[in-house]
């Protein structure tokens, strides 16, 4: 498939392994999701081309006030477009959170617009991880497009 | 993240960049681009594959990359239909004819006629996806129909740059008219709706006579814009220019 092949070989940066932060049980974890879908609500400004900034999503946000600014036009919008889910998915979380496989959701969760150099995302991951710890989160869901 | 002490997982849709970047806890699936949870309303498959990715949260030593073993169903094994996916509703051809004009009425035809496809979408799914521009549909059209024959206005958006808005547009533009095709029967598949859009619709045409006029233009922003942000790479095969 010529899209994978041409991804596949993008420079990608070796980054020095992180370690396994520990953590309790998943059943009493609170999660968030992060994703580079480049996701904003509607009245949030958009993401333009190779932007390293963050969006919040409050998890108690309507589904319709969603939508995608993300640059690169090379992978699929129609799954998105039918079901938020198969991107975010923050019903399945909540139903997990309710059937007590996770400990609750978090209130609130991040997007970023992942057409852009990792590294130049770090600065901005570091604050979200202050933001994170506040809101008690400890299990994040990273979700690419 | 893990550095600042947050446990993380990762689901990937490709593997090379996992192995090269090693993230601590990655889930690496099948799916195609745009999917990571794989199978739009199938609560029961993102549970699956949610469920797996959080598992490993469990794992204490890293890089950790598993190959989750579950791929998402053709189409076929989805709808037992074999035969290809056709719009089964009749819009017009693109017109032959590349007047300024006539191209203007066939595009607002076209966005008519899908109309009540797309309300019937919105109100299926209960939200729309359409609105990166913030422009209405008819006014996205209108801004970018103003390009495909050389002209380059001021962006429509206060404080927008014009090349985003054009972009954020033509995204729109696309968007309606696949949410539209999505409320239909028959399944269509992305690459169904990639073609057909970029193959079939005036529409796509436009895009085509957007992106020759992006890359007549000095400017960088556009020369990016034609290049990158108009036609996927998969879809250059219908280029007028080819």
């Amino acid at each position: 498939m010529p899209e994978r092949g041409f991804l596949e070989n993008m420079p990608i940066p070796e980054i020095e392994d992180a370690p396994c932060v520990l953590g309790p049980p998943l059943k009493e974890r609170r999660v968030a999701i992060i994703t580079t879908a480049g996701l904003t609500t509607r009245k949030d400004s958009r993401f333009g081309m190779g932007s390293s900034d963050y969006r919040v999503i409050p998890a108690d946000l309507d589904s319709d006030a969603l939508v995608m600014s993300h640059a690169s036009i090379n992978y699929d919008r129609s799954g998105f477009q039918q079901d938020l889910n198969v991107v975010f998915p923050i019903d399945r979380l909540r139903e997990l959170a309710a059937d007590g496989v996770i400990g609750s959701v978090a209130d609130f969760h991040y997007s970023f617009m992942g057409a852009t150099d990792p590294k130049t995302l770090e600065p901005a991951a570091i604050e979200l991880a202050v933001l994170l710890k506040k809101d008690a989160v400890d299990a994040v869901l990273l979700t690419p497009v | 993240m893990e550095r600042e002490g947050i446990p993380t997982v990762h689901i990937s849709l490709i593997r090379e960049h996992s192995e090269k970047n090693r993230t601590p806890r990655t889930l690496w699936v099948t799916f195609e681009l745009g999917r990571p949870l794989g199978v739009p309303n199938d609560a029961e498959f993102q549970r699956r594959v949610l469920t797996s990715a959080l598992d490993l949260l469990g794992s204490t030593e890293g890089p950790v990359l598993i190959d989750y073993m579950e791929d998402a169903p053709t189409k076929r094994e989805r709808s037992n239909d074999e035969d290809p996916w056709v719009c089964p509703i009749s819009l017009a051809s693109p017109v032959p004819d590349k007047a300024e004009r006539t191209v203007d009425n066939a595009l607002t035809r076209e966005i008519n006629d899908l109309a009540p496809w797309y309300e019937l979408a919105t109100q299926k799914t209960g939200r729309s996806t359409v609105g990166s521009s913030s422009l209405e549909i008819l006014d996205a059209a209108t801004f970018v129909l103003s390009f495909r024959t050389g002209g380059f206005p001021e962006s429509p958006i206060k404080g927008a740059q014009v090349d985003r808005v054009l972009k954020w547009a033509c995204d729109d533009i696309k968007a309606y008219y696949y949410e539209a095709m999505l409320a239909q029967p028959g399944a269509p598949t992305s690459a169904d709706l990639d073609e057909w859009f970029f193959g079939q619709t005036t529409a796509g045409s436009v895009f085509f006579d957007v992106q020759r006029e992006c890359l007549n233009k000095d400017e960088e922003a556009y020369q990016l814009i034609g290049k990158q942000y108009l036609i996927p790479r998969l879809q250059q095969h219908w280029s007028p220019l080819d």
